[in-house]
């Protein structure tokens, strides 16, 4: 969608054309979605995610000046999301009796994102990897961003997130399985 | 294999295929929700309202009152619900001449003493009866009748009430209603079908002996007499009974007229059941009561229980259970 048909869409929508917003969702849901996913590494935390940045992008709508792309105000939207939920599962694993247990006390939140989503070696990586560098990624190899792009999802520099993705390059390597079933660091793979 | 990590962890994401997902009825939903809350409609002119449900159109008053409007998938209004608390109500009588709120209460002591009789009748009624009872006007109402222009009951100083017709099992209760809806027989939170009655409108058609029957009130020295008659077919509305051992749950289901309604909740807002727009009223003696028109259909739904029995979650989700079946 052009720039200037989203910010027609956008100016239309703050005037009260509620309906207008339809065409906003149906254009960043999936790309949100996405991203999210990749983000938490579980469906349903992606969809109940993609939901809650949609709906307060909507509440917030009076906050957004065009002085960034529509696109890169919801990823970061999406970003402050994603991140709260992953402190929230972090701090799950720290405090775990603050959190939601089964019968057997194993902490199920956790769990079900480990196993639903990212196979092996990828989720041994991902795990690894803070929600900045995960967004860094994703947009990076995933969509193939330039660093510019970026640069104004993030607020940060491109040389910065160049530098940065390089060391989050090499942290990637560590834990990649070696042609033998042995990692980097000497472990087995599988 | 590549060695090149950043090849490796690329191919590595796009082996993961990402899911297809369409969230945008529930965003749109939940911003609908919102905005509908935060903009209930305030009207400044009502008609003044003595007893609820009981509207006296010969003053008026100048209030604020809180009014919600329901509309359908086309954006129709449905149902209109206005709210006039007790205390409203209270203060607007208080605002009126006495000799006015002398009038009021004793129309009121009026109305109570044929709620009794009507009360005592249908007592000794047996289901699926008709009755059309005959109360000798007095001279204020005689005087009122003239002003009458326009009524359901054809013939003055006539009320028609009579007894629905029980079930004692969803099962034996389909049959009647199947066609219409269906209810469960269980609801979430292990609340178990009691008890159905199905109300059909009064036999507003039928007119009865009118001299008859006052003949009958002097014979037997009252002020009132009574005749059975024929029942009408046409529905009006079901009302089932669930029970736990926590306490009750009511539904209803009636033929959506799209009328207005008044209440005397202490809160009201609207929510969302599925998709459709819905009112979830709070009153003073601690329960909740949410009523809604199902999309594509003419059936008003309301679902009502004490706090105790269930809390607002919890009926908001026995409403959606109840939405959702086909």
């Amino acid at each position: 969608m052009e720039k200037t048909e989203i910010e027609r869409l956008l100016n239309e929508i703050k005037a009260g054309s509620l309906e207008q917003y339809e065409i906003i969702i149906d254009h960043y849901q999936q790309p949100i979605f996405t991203y999210c996913y990749h983000m938490l590494g579980h469906r349903q935390d992606a969809e109940d995610a993609v939901q809650e940045v949609l709906f307060r992008a909507y509440e917030h709508l009076g906050q957004y000046t065009y002085s960034l792309s529509f696109s890169a105000w919801l990823y970061r939207i999406a970003f402050n999301h994603c991140a709260n939920v992953l402190k929230r599962r972090k701090l799950s694993r720290v405090l775990p009796f603050l959190y939601n247990r089964d019968q057997d006390g194993r902490n199920y939140v956790e769990e079900s994102i480990d196993s639903n989503h990212f196979g092996e070696p990828l989720e041994r990586i991902w795990k690894r990897l803070s929600a900045e560098e995960r967004t860094l990624m994703f947009l990076r190899v995933l969509e193939e961003r330039e660093y510019e792009e970026i640069a104004e999802l993030m607020d940060k520099k491109p040389a910065t997130l160049r530098k940065q993705f390089e060391r989050v390059l090499k942290k990637c390597k560590r834990y990649l399985p070696t042609t033998g079933g042995v990692r980097n660091d000497g472990q087995k793979s599988v | 294999m590549d060695k090149n990590p950043f090849n490796r962890m690329r191919d590595m994401l796009r082996a993961k295929p990402v899911p297809k997902v369409d969230v945008k009825h529930k965003v749109m939903a939940a911003i609908r929700a919102k905005e509908n809350k935060e903009e209930k409609i305030v009207k400044k002119k009502i008609g003044l309202l003595v007893t609820v449900g009981m509207l006296v159109g010969a003053s008026s008053v100048w209030a604020g009152v809180e009014m919600i409007q329901l509309k359908n998938e086309k954006g129709e209004v449905i149902y209109e619900i206005t709210q006039h608390t007790d205390q409203e109500q209270q203060q607007l009588f208080k605002q009126m001449p006495p000799e006015e709120q002398k009038k009021r209460e004793e129309l009121n002591k009026r109305y109570e003493y044929q709620d009794e009789v009507v009360n005592e009748i249908i007592d000794g009624l047996k289901p699926g009866t008709s009755v059309a009872i005959y109360f000798k006007p007095t001279k204020e109402e005689e005087e009122r009748q003239k002003n009458i222009t326009w009524s359901r009951y054809k013939q003055p100083y006539i009320t028609m009430v009579s007894t629905p017709l029980t079930y004692k099992s969803w099962k034996e209760m389909e049959p009647v209603v199947g066609k219409m809806f269906t209810l469960p027989t269980e609801l979430a939170g292990g609340f178990r079908y009691d008890e159905g009655d199905v109300h059909y409108e009064e036999n507003y058609e039928y007119e009865v002996d009118l001299e008859a029957l006052k003949a009958k009130a002097i014979k037997e020295n009252k002020d009132y007499a009574f005749t059975e008659i024929p029942s009408s077919n046409k529905y009006d509305f079901t009302s089932v009974a669930y029970k736990s051992e926590k306490g009750k749950v009511r539904v209803e289901v009636r033929i959506a007229d799209g009328g207005k309604a008044g209440t005397n909740a202490e809160a009201m807002e609207k929510i969302m059941i599925g998709n459709n727009e819905a009112v979830l009223t709070t009153h003073t003696s601690n329960f909740h009561w949410i009523t809604w028109v199902k999309n594509g259909t003419k059936l008003k739904y309301s679902v009502r229980a004490g706090e105790d029995v269930v809390s607002k979650d919890e009926l908001i989700n026995i409403a959606k259970q109840i939405n959702e079946i086909k």
